[in-house]
């Protein structure tokens, strides 16, 4: 159940990720570059959840997973603010 | 002066127009310049003249006019206006916009929160407006 | 470690919240609402479950909370292209 609902957490990061890119390549505007790559790793780390449970049940993840998410997030902020113009 | 006004001057397509296509006060001006003289050689000396900017700031506001279909090249230095029948007609309602109600248009200009708003909800959009 | 980048991430999604809330306030399109609120609700997922429950991402309500924040977000994409704009 779990990794049902995380799959589609990442298929969801990963929807989203095609939209943006999709929209950055048609515009070229900068924001959606930051956003695109932002949820390219939210879908990474929503993957990790599953690879964690499924794949490799000795060893955690959580860092790397919880390291992917900040990145994104950081990555999302520096669009928010430097771009725009 | 009402704010409400502003916002409710502004058609939404040519709002949106203005976010995603309009960069900066300095690229409506030289829109407007080219606009002007329909057809004719305008040299980037003139537009550097006309607009009271650099040279090399006058060659980047050509250089985007160009990339968005608005002019084309003419000859050495010049371009002159050029675009489709379709970008055209949005050309003269914006130039109308911005004689008629010209703080609304600025501030549609530089408003950057707008702007990014419009470009990320925009990329959500399945099928592309026209 | 783990609880320092929690913290880092809690604040980061108040952050990008913040910046889609000012964007519906701006625009009033409840697009940017639904990421608003997805983004807290992450935020505030991973802090307040820490304490509870730990790393664990088996326990329901993790995840549960996580469906929910992600529905927003296909929500608002479903949302934004059904039909014709509405501005609210």
């Amino acid at each position: 159940m779990a990794a049902l609902i995380y799959s589609l957490c990442a298929l969801t990061c990963a929807i989203c990720t095609g939209l943006l890119w999709r929209g950055h390549s048609r515009t070229r505007f900068r924001l959606l570059f930051w956003a695109a790559l932002c949820f390219a790793m939210l879908t990474v780390s929503n993957a990790l959840v599953v690879a964690d449970r499924i794949f490799l049940p000795d060893v955690s993840l959580a860092t790397w997973r919880l390291a992917t998410t900040l990145a994104a997030l950081g990555l999302l902020l520096y669009g928010l603010i430097w771009e725009g113009e | 002066m009402s704010q409400a006004d502003d916002s409710e001057a502004i058609p939404d397509d040519l709002r949106r127009f203005v976010l995603t296509s309009i960069p900066s006060v300095p690229f409506m001006e030289a829109m407007l310049l080219f606009k002007a003289l329909p057809g004719r050689p305008v040299a980037t000396k003139s537009v550097a003249a006309r607009l009271y900017v650099g040279d090399k700031q006058a060659a980047a506001l050509v250089e985007q006019l160009r990339e968005a279909r608005i002019v084309e090249p003419a000859g050495e230095g010049a371009h002159r206006y050029a675009p489709d029948a379709t970008l055209a007609a949005m050309l003269d309602r914006i130039a109308h916009a911005y004689v008629h109600d010209l703080i609304g248009v600025t501030r549609l200009i530089h408003s950057r929160t707008e702007r990014m708003a419009q470009q990320f909800a925009d990329a959500f959009k399945f099928r592309k407006d026209p | 470690m783990n609880q320092m980048l929690i913290g880092a991430i809690a604040a980061a999604s108040l952050a990008a919240g913040l910046f889609f809330f000012r964007f519906w306030r701006t625009t009033r399109d409840r697009f940017f609402l639904l990421f608003a609120l997805s983004f807290w609700i992450e935020g505030a997922n991973r802090v307040l479950l820490y304490e509870s429950a730990g790393l664990d991402d088996d326990a329901p309500v993790y995840y549960v909370i996580r469906l929910l924040a992600y529905g927003l977000i296909l929500a608002a994409i479903i949302d934004k292209n059904r039909g014709p704009r509405r501005r609210e």
